[in-house]
């Protein structure tokens, strides 16, 4: 795996080392993960390497260009395996459920990744997983 | 799929502009009825806002220049959709609502 921090890096901070240390220490014995909702500045370039599991993106050792976004590809397999059978939703359709903004805006992105693997998956010619129930 | 719509309804999270893909992905699927509720919701909650700012006249247009930019560029994705998928209406009233607002909102096009 090869690849550049990019000409608009001029610094790298503790957090960055971190995440450097862990891609030339782990040598791949462990999944490593990017949180959706982490900010662009924090990718460090990697993301070309970055594949869609649900609601992080999984760091592989091979780039890919697949995402609507540009980041990366969508491992259609794993994310509606997260998306559909594993992930518990709590009952957020319950509108008597008081829910404050951060909630709100997390279920904003949530819908916003369920729209990501649809159109992949309409995109990998599997449009019965895209198409929800009525 | 799962059902997005009752999983996570516009009466508990508003459809806003990460929604649109949503819509691509049913006009995509051919399902047009699910993408045009989707845009109907869309609609009502941006041209809600848009009055809301409109009705607040210019003195706030610096804080929410961001805000309408956002809206303004929903709209405008919603009818870059309804001219690849062919949706005539949804195309003339996101051609009319988009000349609308630019104008009040002072807005370039």
């Amino acid at each position: 795996m090869r690849w550049e921090l990019g000409p608009e890096r001029s610094y790298i901070t503790k957090n960055h080392l971190m995440i450097l240390d862990l891609l030339a220490t782990n040598n791949w014995e462990r999944p490593l993960y990017y949180a959706i909702t982490v900010s662009e500045d924090n990718y460090l370039n990697l993301d070309s390497f970055f594949q869609m599991e649900g609601l992080a993106y999984r760091i592989v050792p091979f780039a890919s260009q697949g995402d609507i976004f540009g980041r990366g590809g969508i491992n259609t397999e794993a994310m509606f395996d997260n998306m559909v059978n594993k992930f518990r939703w709590g009952g957020v359709e319950n509108p008597n459920l008081y829910l404050d903004e951060n909630v709100l805006r997390m279920l904003g992105n949530f819908r916003s990744s369920f729209a990501r693997l649809a159109l992949q998956l309409i995109k990998e010619n599997k449009p019965d997983s895209g198409a929800s129930g009525s | 799929m799962i059902n997005v719509w009752r999983l996570i309804p516009d009466k508990v999270v508003p459809f806003n502009v990460y929604n649109v893909l949503l819509v691509e992905a049913y006009y995509q699927l051919g399902d047009m009825d699910k993408a045009n509720e989707i845009v109907a919701g869309i609609k009502s909650n941006v041209y809600e806002e848009m009055n809301y700012f409109i009705s607040l006249g210019r003195k706030y247009d610096s804080y929410l220049m961001y805000e309408k930019r956002i809206a303004f560029y929903t709209l405008d994705e919603l009818r870059r959709m309804a001219t690849t998928f062919n949706q005539t209406e949804l195309k003339t009233e996101m051609e009319q609502k988009l000349q609308e607002y630019a104008g009040t909102l002072n807005i370039a096009m």
